[in-house]
């Protein structure tokens, strides 16, 4: 079964329009939001403006209040697994931003699904995203543990580069470019022994201009010497246990809903018509 | 092994539960999802002849899943008779309803607590036409409106035109 998931940071913006022309154009399957003011039933109004499939809200129980998620399918499908009890007080620091879910689709294989809203560079320095990544990727290990597997996928806003030291250290995300290196599933460092599971990271491949039309995300220019320009902020990190549900080709980084462009005359995001960050899309063969 | 069974063949029987969950997933469509009505499964304490209990609720989706209790329904592995358990108001509109005035249809209200309303019926038909009134009662239409109006958000200031090209 093909399932189709569509993250969007919002910046805030009453879009729900846009959002509901994505979510038709594309057949999605699962929306997740960040940075959502808009109330629930607009969304739910303009997802359900026309008739056949209807979208429910799948409120967050145990977690982030930062991340709305809808889903065409019945919410007891997309459990709310993030339970909040059973973390250090290391892990405690990152409750807020995450929401974990148990997609449990009859007759398929059932999936973790990690949406994060993760600190901003306006609010932290990087070497503080870098610290905090250990307590994320330590969250996720004990909900993997619990649920029994790690058929784990991990995306939203991470407001982190793919070669930031937040999302590539072992002891945080451990997100390699490499499919091949992922599927060895965890590597050991030296002095510790323990061992370190991977994220493969698709988004390595989207970087720059010739593999998509925007070389990145979210767009900011400051006009000090040493600039990127673009940033792949929002990102999608997979497990190795699920890179065969996955084909790579199919994550995009979209720039209209069909109706509107996304993007000015200059080619970068447009937050007069969305929102200052482009949504992703990507499918998984369950 | 000797196998002593007989062949087992499944009929095609609706059960009291099916009917009100395939109702239940028609209030999604009609409201958009906004509110939605779920079938709960009553671990029953009480002591209950029945083999089944079941409750139904409407949710406001958008007022953090706020539920309100409509009804409760009481069967046995016979399926019939069906006891349907409501609060008073509901049981004193019915009381009223011509469509409702069948030797088949009894009602019996007792007097501890708003939810020992109960109207038993016999058959499914009896069973559906039950059923609609109780959605159609003020009651439940009111409780809809209310949980309607306060999930509408229209008059947020704070919330800016939407505005595309």
């Amino acid at each position: 079964m093909i399932t189709t998931f569509l993250f969007w940071n919002l910046n805030r913006k009453p879009i729900q329009s846009i959002i509901s022309n994505l979510a038709l154009r594309h057949e999605v399957d699962v929306i997740m939001l960040a940075e959502c003011t808009i109330p629930i039933d607009k969304i739910l109004l303009a997802l359900n403006r026309s008739d056949g499939n209807m979208y429910h809200h799948a409120p967050n129980s145990n977690s982030s209040k930062r991340i709305k998620i809808f889903t065409k399918f019945p919410r007891e499908f997309i459990s709310d697994v993030s339970k909040q009890d059973d973390l250090t007080q290391d892990e405690l620091e990152v409750k807020d931003w995450i929401t974990i879910r148990h997609l449990q689709f009859p007759g398929t294989k059932d999936i973790l699904l990690s949406v994060i809203h993760y600190i901003s560079k306006c609010s932290y320095i990087d070497a503080s995203q870098d610290t905090f990544s250990r307590n994320l990727s330590d969250w996720i290990k004990k909900v993997e543990r619990r649920i029994g597997h790690s058929r784990t996928i991990l995306v939203g806003d991470l407001n982190m580069s793919p070669f930031q030291n937040g999302i590539i250290k072992a002891d945080g995300l451990n997100g390699t470019m490499s499919q091949r290196i992922a599927r060895r599933k965890w590597q050991q460092i030296r002095r510790d022994g323990n061992k370190y599971p991977f994220f493969y990271n698709p988004m390595w491949n989207l970087l720059g201009d010739v593999n998509s039309e925007t070389p990145g995300t979210f767009y900011y220019y400051n006009k000090e010497p040493v600039n990127l320009f673009w940033y792949m902020l929002d990102q999608v990190l997979i497990r190795p246990d699920l890179l065969d549900n996955f084909n790579a080709h199919e994550l995009k980084i979209l720039t209209s809903d069909g109706v509107s462009s996304f993007l000015s005359e200059d080619g970068i995001p447009d937050d007069k018509v969305a929102s200052d960050h482009l949504p992703l899309l990507f499918k998984l063969d369950l | 092994m000797i196998d002593l069974w007989p062949k087992i063949e499944s009929k095609e029987l609706i059960t009291p539960v099916t009917i009100l969950r395939q109702q239940a997933s028609l209030l999604g469509k009609k409201t958009k999802n906004i509110l939605e009505a779920e079938i709960r499964d009553v671990k029953d304490d009480s002591g209950s002849d029945s083999d089944f209990h079941y409750a139904f609720y409407i949710i406001a989706t958008a007022l953090g899943f706020y539920r309100y209790k409509i009804m409760e329904i009481h069967y046995s592995m016979d399926l019939n008779p069906v006891r349907i358990e409501v609060e008073k108001s509901i049981y004193i509109e019915l009381e009223k309803c011509e469509e409702l005035k069948s030797p088949n249809i009894k009602f019996a209200q007792q007097d501890r607590g708003s939810w020992a309303n109960s109207i038993e019926v016999n058959s499914e038909k009896d069973f559906f036409e039950v059923l609609k009134a109780i959605f159609g009662s003020n009651k439940v239409l009111r409780v809809i409106s209310v949980l309607l109006a306060q999930s509408d958000s229209s008059y947020d200031p704070s919330l800016k035109e939407e505005t595309q090209q």
